[in-house]
């Protein structure tokens, strides 16, 4: 279990922060997740690998932290507002960004988790799992329980959605 | 016209992300030779993926961040697992008192059943003795009860002995129709 932890907090906590956690609840969602693990990992039958069996327990996870989240708050406020972004601290090692960077990286990293959070959960989640987990189709497709041919459309419409919704968060700046 | 979405818009979007077959792939990039609107679509999608990768890095948990979640929830596995014993044992105990008391019932109602019939059989109840009486033609002695496989008393032997003849004739003395 701590191995497991070690290799895939990480990667967990990632995925809720670009699932539109913040924080903090990226961090009690990681909780969740390996709690569950905990309890699961002897139904783990090897016919899919490891970490595609933990993305879809943190997926699952996620989700139901997520409505746990929405419940309490009734209204999930859209985070990742310019103003309320914290910058960007890392650069491309050996390439050290200009402050003057810096602010714009940070400036548009807030836009597209702005306009990721915007996104309808369903296209959100596949738009994530292949542009920031680097996931197959095939893999996204046992994760979510999904064909893969629906994987393939969904990911096609994420794009074209996220793509107009960024165009539209620039306009009204 | 239609207005669905042309098919090559996904076919794109699958080939950006090295999904499709050989002949597939081939058809696409000849599509993309041809087609302006079909370039556009493809810089946009890049340019889609390099804003994404922005969020790479401040998504990441710091290894200090880390070893505080993973105490977490050690310790939270910790008082879990605790608890589940915790119960297993409360759970575990007043099965192991309702199997003793449950078995007490049964021997105390079985013990009770067999005492019963013990005194049935040797003694006769208020109520029979009072049935008993009131059957029983006026002047007459009370007759011991006499039950089946129990042998009667030897007076009462004795009496049944004199008032019956020894050859079985009955008893008023009146013929019997043959």
């Amino acid at each position: 279990m701590d191995a497991l932890f070690v290799e895939f907090s990480s990667r967990v906590y990632g995925l809720a922060r670009r699932f539109g956690f913040t924080p903090e609840e990226a961090e009690d969602g990681v909780q969740e997740v390996f709690l569950k693990v905990q309890r699961k990992i002897a139904t783990f039958r090897g016919d899919a690998a490891l970490s595609t069996w933990l993305y879809r327990v943190a997926v699952n996870v996620l989700r139901d932290h997520r409505r746990r989240l929405q419940r309490q708050k009734r209204v999930l406020p859209l985070r990742g507002a310019p103003d309320q972004e914290e910058p960007v601290e890392a650069g491309i090692e050996g390439d050290e960004p200009s402050p003057g960077e810096r602010m714009e990286r940070a400036e548009r990293a807030a836009l597209v988790r702005a306009a990721l959070e915007r996104l309808p959960d369903r296209f959100r989640e596949v738009l994530v799992l292949r542009e920031l987990e680097g996931l197959s189709y095939r893999d996204i497709g046992r994760i979510l329980d999904l064909p893969q041919g629906t994987v393939e459309s969904r990911i096609h419409r994420a794009r074209l959605r996220l793509a107009a919704d960024l165009k539209r968060l620039e306009g009204s700046l | 016209m239609s207005r669905r979405r042309p098919d090559w818009e996904r076919r794109l979007s699958a080939w950006l992300d090295g999904e499709l077959g050989e002949v597939e792939a081939r058809e696409v990039r000849e599509h993309l030779m041809a087609d302006p609107e079909a370039r556009a679509r493809l810089r946009e999608w890049q340019e889609l993926r390099d804003d994404l990768a922005l969020l790479q890095p401040e998504d990441a948990l710091s290894p200090e961040r880390a070893s505080a979640l993973a105490w977490r929830l050690d310790d939270r596995i910790r008082r879990e697992t605790g608890a589940v014993r915790r119960a297993l044992g409360v759970w575990s105990a007043a099965a192991a008192v309702l199997l003793v008391f449950g078995l007490g019932l049964l021997i105390g109602l079985d013990r009770r059943a067999s005492l019963r019939e013990d005194a049935w059989a040797s003694e006769p109840s208020a109520v029979d003795r009072a049935i008993e009486e009131w059957l029983r033609p006026r002047g007459t002695a009370p007759a011991a009860p006499v039950r089946p496989g129990v042998a009667p008393p030897a007076d009462l032997g004795a009496a049944a002995a004199v008032g019956a003849p020894a050859d079985g004739a009955n008893p008023r003395g009146t013929e019997s129709r043959r």
